[in-house]
C-alpha cells in the first residue's frame, strides 16, 4: 500500500520533494531507493514487527515505507525517549528490532520486489501521558480509503504539525502520499518557526489541534496571514470552539476550514466543513449500511466505523464493526451535537490526555499535604490545564508546601504538572465533584 | 491613548510588578534563576515560555486581575505588550 504509493511517485516524478525539513530535502526517488535498501536489511532480521525510534521525520518515513516493502508491521515510538525508555517500550510491544535515525542498509537487490506475505498493518500508540499508552493496530489500505477526497494537485504542500508517532501525524502522511504532494517539517512547533515555514515553503495545507491554531492566530497579523498560501485548514484532536473557527475564517477568508472528529482507535470518522462547531445532528440518522455511524447513549457519543483499528496489540478484542464508546460527553442544542467534556476525569492539556489519579498520589506523598484533588481547569491557551486543590495539614506553611509540591511534580510529564495550585479548607467546598480519596 | 513601552519603565505600576513576579515564579517552577525581566523581552522567543507555561501565566493573570489577554483572543508578544493590556 504505502510502498505502492511511493513507487508510483518515484517512477513518475523522482525529483519531487516528499519531505522538506530544515536539515534536508527527501525526494520521492531517493526515499524509494533508500527504503528498498532498508527493507532488504529488515528481511534479513527474521522478525515480523519493528519499532522506529528515530527523531528525524525523514528517517521515520523511510523506515515506514521500508517496513511496508518488507511486509513488516512498524510502530513509531514517541519522540525524546531515552535508551531505557526505548528498551521498556520495545519489551512491552515485543519488538526485537528497533530502528533509529542511523538506518541500517542491506545490499541493494533490484528485483523482485514482491512482499513476504499479505500487506502488514501498522501499530499506532495512543497519546496517554500517564499510564501506559495502548497500541492500536491499523490497516494501511483502510486508512488510505478514509482519505476520501485526495487533493489531486500534487503541488500541495502540507505542514507537519503533529509527530509521526501520533495517529493524526500518520493521517497527514497518508494524505501527502495519496496525492503525491510534499510534506514540510518546521524547525519546531513554536509559532514563530511555524509562521516562517508557512511563508518560506508556501504551505497550502495545515492540519493541527485547536491549541496549535489558537497560538498561531495570536502570532500572526492580518497582513502576514494574507501573504500566506493556506488553502486547507484542518482542526482536530480536541474540542473545536466556535470562536477559533470564526477567527480562522476572518484571518484566512480564502481557505477551506474543516474540523475532524478522530481518535487513535476509531480512526478519522467525520469531517465538518460548514464553519460551525459541533457535529450536524443528521449524523445520528445514518443507516445500518453506512461505513461510519453515530449514536448517543447516556449523553456519551458512540461510534461504529469500518475504518477504525483492527484491535489493540496483544489483546483479543476484535471490535471492527462494533460500537465503541468515545468517552466524550455530548449535548444536543438545536441541530447540532456539541461536545461537553470527557465522561471520565481525564484532563486534556493541549491534546495530551492526563489522568488525575497519579498526580494526587504524588501530591499526597508531600509533607504537609492532608489530601489533594487534581482536575481540569479551562485554559484559553491549551484547552485545559491541570489544577490542584490541596488541604494542608494544620499548622503547615503553605508557601513551603507549595514549593515542595512543585518540586515533586517535576517528575511528571510536563502537560501533567499542575499549573494552578490552591489551598482549600476541605475538598467538599471546592465546588467540583471529587470522587477519589487518596489520603495519607 | 496607548502608552509606549518607555513610559512604563519610568512608572513601574503595581500591575507591571505583579506580572514580573509571575514570570519569575515560572522560572522558579522550572528550577531556574530568572533573568532580568525587561519590557522588551519576547515571551516565547526570549523567555522561552512554551504553551504550557503561557497557559499557567494566563491562569495566574485571570486569578490576580480577573481577566487575561489570552481569553480575550490576544497573544502578547513581549512583556511590555502584556503589561499594556492591563493598563489600557
Amino acid at each position: 500500500m504505502l510502498d505502492e504509493l511511493i513507487r508510483r511517485c518515484a517512477t513518475d516524478a523522482p525529483e519531487r520533494p516528499l519531505l522538506v525539513s530544515e536539515r534536508n530535502t527527501l525526494r520521492y526517488g531517493a526515499c524509494h531507493s533508500r527504503a528498498l535498501s532498508v527493507s532488504v536489511w529488515m528481511r534479513s532480521q527474521g522478525v515480523d514487527r519493528v519499532g522506529i525510534a528515530a527523531e528525524d521525520p525523514g528517517s521515520i518515513v523511510i523506515a515506514l515505507v521500508a517496513a511496508a516493502m518488507a511486509g513488516k508491521e512498524p510502530c513509531v515510538y514517541p519522540r525524546g525517549l531515552d535508551q531505557p525508555g526505548i528498551g521498556e517500550l520495545a519489551a512491552r510491544l515485543g519488538h526485537n528490532v528497533v530502528l533509529t535515525d542511523d538506518l541500517p542498509e542491506g545490499a541493494y537487490l533490484p528485483a523482485p520486489e514482491a512482499r513476504d506475505g499479505a500487506a502488514a498493518p501498522v501499530l499506532i500508540l495512543t497519546t496517554g501521558t500517564t499510564g501506559e499508552p495502548k497500541a492500536a493496530r491499523h490497516d494501511w489500505a483502510r486508512l488510505a480509503e478514509s482519505v476520501r477526497h485526495p487533493d489531486e494537485a500534487s503541488a500541495a504542500r502540507w505542514l507537519l504539525a503533529y509527530n509521526l508517532n501520533q495517529f493524526a501525524g500518520i493521517q497527514v502522511l497518508i494524505h501527502v502520499l495519496v496525492s503525491g504532494s510534499t510534506l514540510i517539517a518546521p524547525r519546531s512547533a513554536r509559532s514563530q518557526d511555524v509562521v516562517e515555514a508557512l511563508r518560506v515553503h508556501e504551505v497550502t495545507h495545515l492540519s493541527a489541534t485547536p491549541t496549535f491554531w489558537r497560538l498561531l492566530i495570536g502570532a500572526i497579523g492580518r497582513e502576514q496571514a494574507e501573504a500566506l498560501a493556506l488553502r486547507q485548514i484542518t482542526l482536530g484532536g480536541e474540542v473545536v470552539s466556535q470562536s477559533v473557527l470564526d477567527r480562522l475564517a476572518e484571518l484566512f477568508p480564502g481557505a477551506r476550514i474543516t474540523h475532524v472528529y478522530a481518535g487513535t482507535e476509531i480512526g478519522s470518522v467525520i469531517s465538518v466543513n460548514d464553519g460551525r462547531a459541533g457535529l450536524p445532528i443528521s449524523v445520528l440518522d445514518r443507516g445500518e449500511e453506512s461505513p461510519v455511524s453515530f449514536r448517543i447513549v447516556d449523553d456519551e457519543l458512540h461510534v461504529r466505523s469500518n475504518s477504525g483499528m483492527l484491535g489493540y496489540h496483544a489483546e483479543e478484542t476484535e471490535d471492527r464493526g462494533g460500537w465503541r464508546a468515545t468517552g466524550d460527553r455530548v449535548e444536543i442544542r438545536g441541530d447540532r451535537i456539541h461536545f461537553a467534556g470527557r465522561i471520565s476525569e481525564i484532563i486534556n492539556v493541549g491534546g495530551a490526555k492526563v489522568s488525575p489519579l497519579p498526580i494526587e498520589e504524588i501530591a499526597c506523598a508531600v509533607n504537609g499535604v492532608e489530601i489533594a484533588a487534581a482536575y481540569g481547569h479551562p485554559s484559553p491557551v491549551t484547552g485545559e490545564i491541570v489544577a490542584l486543590d490541596v488541604v494542608a495539614v494544620p499548622g503547615a506553611d503553605q508557601a513551603t508546601v507549595e514549593l515542595e509540591l512543585r518540586k515533586a511534580f517535576r517528575g511528571l510529564p510536563r502537560p501533567g504538572r499542575p499549573r494552578r495550585i490552591r489551598f482549600v479548607e476541605s475538598l467538599e467546598m471546592t465546588g467540583h465533584k471529587v470522587i477519589r480519596r487518596v489520603g495519607r | 491613548m496607548r502608552r509606549t513601552v518607555d513610559q512604563f519603565v519610568e512608572t513601574k505600576s503595581t500591575g507591571h510588578q505583579a506580572i514580573v513576579r509571575m514570570i519569575e515564579d515560572l522560572f522558579a517552577y522550572r528550577g531556574e534563576a530568572p533573568p532580568e525581566i525587561s519590557l522588551a523581552l519576547r515571551l516565547t522567543e526570549d523567555l522561552d515560555l512554551d504553551s504550557l507555561e503561557l497557559a499557567e501565566l494566563s491562569a495566574m493573570l485571570e486569578e490576580d486581575f480577573g481577566r487575561d489577554p489570552y481569553s480575550a483572543g490576544i497573544v502578547p508578544d513581549t512583556v511590555g505588550e502584556l503589561v499594556s493590556f492591563f493598563e489600557s
